[in-house]
């Protein structure tokens, strides 16, 4: 794969983009297609068939053309008496949340064989970038979702805008799962770490890490797990000591006791306790995971836009818009009704050039329209996936 | 290092300094070119020799990158095929597929541009003449596959330009919709 490419190569594959005519680009796909995007996602199938990370609680791995993504879920218990989400909870509307900060952790790396041609800095610099971004979208809350700008050393700029709505809360997939991580409420509950490695880039990397995000955690089985309690006896102290005992010892002694039965100012301590119910190849799913997010690139060209545009694709055409959605409605059928099935979740603006309104709000139109058929194509594959599985 | 140049002029003549230093104007990082490997160093340098004005800068085309073992020594890596599309096949695995040249319209013949020798500029390229350049670069594409299937010890050299032509004169080539 070439690093750099000539001029006479890059108008060449400008032409050929914007051609009148008809558009062609190097392997005669249309602007509007994907190339084949491949998805395993594993572990405990049982049959073997796809195995990704048998060892994290959801895996899985998208590859599409050349670029391959691996990301994997990882639970771990925590105690989270501490942590304010109650307040948040109780608090309603989605103000600045202490507690979910820890919740969700995101983080992605790249191979070095990724990008051999980038000093190790460069490389830090795109794996910070690309984690802060998904955490980002990923741990809600709406104190993080200020704009922020990153520059990287090839001068490009990225503009990360997160919507918040003050009028409603923000979108946050934890809430969305959050009640399936509970272990003991107000005490113990599962952190998930979410991990991707960026194999190999050939183009059209946040479509794939996004979609590889989301097969791990629909892929994700929460071990099942059942509180225990152990109450502590009450202690009766037989004996009050020498002096007490003897003399009237009968009825006040026994009503004494009965009043300081009632008035219970020693709190009880109670040792809580969970155990697992089964191992994790057995666990339960995330249920709100037809909602996590979906990210859509666009390549932008000034009279028309580009889908998954390869390696050479996005040197030529360096100006692009990622868009982010989340879907609610997995089986609401035109186009028309989804407006209330999906959700904006944000975008990033990458590249020189700058992109007119209009025409801005024109791709975030367009844009809403190929992320629902991503993700229309992506969960009939992982449901027929599942399906296989279970046979 | 320079050790002479074609002028666009079409004269030849030994490097000065000023050639040198102004190096860019002719080639310039990420160009892309064809050349002979006359050399190579220790330290892992090539020199490289571009032997007449069909070697040089690359244009009016798209790059297809094949592993090297598949390509074959020929006695010309220069292949025109007969769609109206030329490869040029780098025994390092890097093909070029790009629109014919015409023979009138080759060095040393008179209809030969030599002002376009350091050219960036692409030609104007006809929709049909774009899609062979696609077509070419996915039968290439197939072929790699097919190789890759072999087992190690079955790997055959076929002669890639033979395969193409074959390929393509053998299949009709439709008209686009």
């Amino acid at each position: 794969m070439a690093t750099l490419l000539s001029k006479a190569e890059k108008s060449y594959i400008v032409s050929s983009l914007t051609s009148t005519v008809v558009a062609l680009r190097h392997d005669g796909r249309d602007v509007h297609d994907y190339r084949t995007i491949h998805i395993v996602t594993g572990n405990g199938n049982g049959n073997g068939g796809g195995e990704v990370a048998p060892l994290a609680n959801g895996s899985a791995k998208v590859s599409v053309g050349g670029t391959t993504v691996v990301a994997a879920v990882r639970l771990e218990v925590e105690d989270v008496s501490g942590f304010q989400y109650q307040y948040r909870r109780a608090g309603g509307g989605g103000g600045g949340g202490g507690g979910d900060e820890g919740r969700i952790r995101c983080n992605v790396t790249c191979s070095p064989a990724a990008y051999p041609h980038l000093s190790s800095n460069q490389q830090d610099e795109i794996q910070n970038d690309l984690t802060s971004f998904v955490h980002s979208i990923y741990s809600s809350n709406s104190s993080s979702s200020s704009s922020s700008s990153s520059s990287s050393s090839n001068s490009k700029s990225a503009t990360t805008t997160t919507a918040n709505a003050s009028s409603r809360r923000s979108f946050s997939f934890f809430e969305e799962v959050e009640s399936d991580l509970v272990i003991l409420p107000g005490r113990k509950a599962w952190t998930l770490y979410l991990d991707a490695v960026v194999l190999s880039d050939a183009g059209n990397l946040y479509d794939v890490l996004f979609l590889a995000c989301r097969g791990a955690l629909w892929d994700t089985r929460v071990p099942r797990t059942r509180a225990v309690e152990y109450q502590q006896q009450q202690q009766r102290q037989p004996n009050r000591g020498g002096g007490r005992g003897q003399s009237g010892m009968g009825g006040g002694d026994e009503e004494e006791d009965m009043w300081k039965e009632a008035i219970r100012t020693r709190v009880q301590s109670r040792v809580a306790d969970f155990e697992l119910e089964d191992t994790s190849e057995a666990g339960s799913r995330l249920s709100g995971r037809e909602k996590c997010p979906v990210a859509v690139t666009l390549n932008i060209l000034p009279t028309r836009h580009v889908l998954d545009a390869t390696y050479a694709e996005e040197q030529a055409v360096p100006l692009k818009l990622v868009l982010l959605y989340s879907f609610t409605n997995r089986d609401d059928g035109g186009g028309d009704e989804d407006g209330e099935g999906a959700r904006f979740l944000g975008m990033r603006l990458i590249g020189p050039g700058q992109v007119p309104l209009g025409y801005l709000k024109e791709l975030l139109r367009q844009g809403q329209g190929y992320a629902k058929q991503l993700v229309l194509a992506m969960d009939a594959q992982l449901v027929a996936q599942e399906e296989d599985s279970r046979d | 290092m320079l050790s002479s140049v074609n002028l666009p002029g079409g004269i030849q003549r030994r490097k000065l300094e000023s050639d040198e230093l102004q190096m860019r104007l002719f080639f310039e990082e990420g160009d892309l070119l064809v050349a002979e490997v006359q050399a190579f160093f220790a330290d892992g340098a090539m020199s490289l020799h571009t032997r007449s004005l069909r070697y040089g800068k690359l244009r009016n085309g798209q790059l297809v990158t094949v592993p090297p073992i598949l390509i074959r020594r020929l006695k010309s890596h220069f292949c025109a095929l007969e769609c109206g599309v030329d490869a040029i096949l780098g025994i390092n695995g890097y093909i070029w597929v790009c629109k014919h040249v015409q023979e009138s319209h080759q060095a040393g013949e008179e209809g030969f541009n030599a002002e376009s020798v350091y050219s960036n500029k692409n030609d104007h390229i006809d929709t049909s003449t774009r899609l062979a350049i696609v077509r070419v670069s996915n039968i290439l594409k197939i072929i790699w596959v097919m190789e890759n299937g072999l087992e190690a010890k079955n790997i055959l050299r076929r002669n890639i330009a033979e395969t193409l032509v074959e390929a393509i004169t053998g299949d009709t080539i439709r008209n686009y919709k």
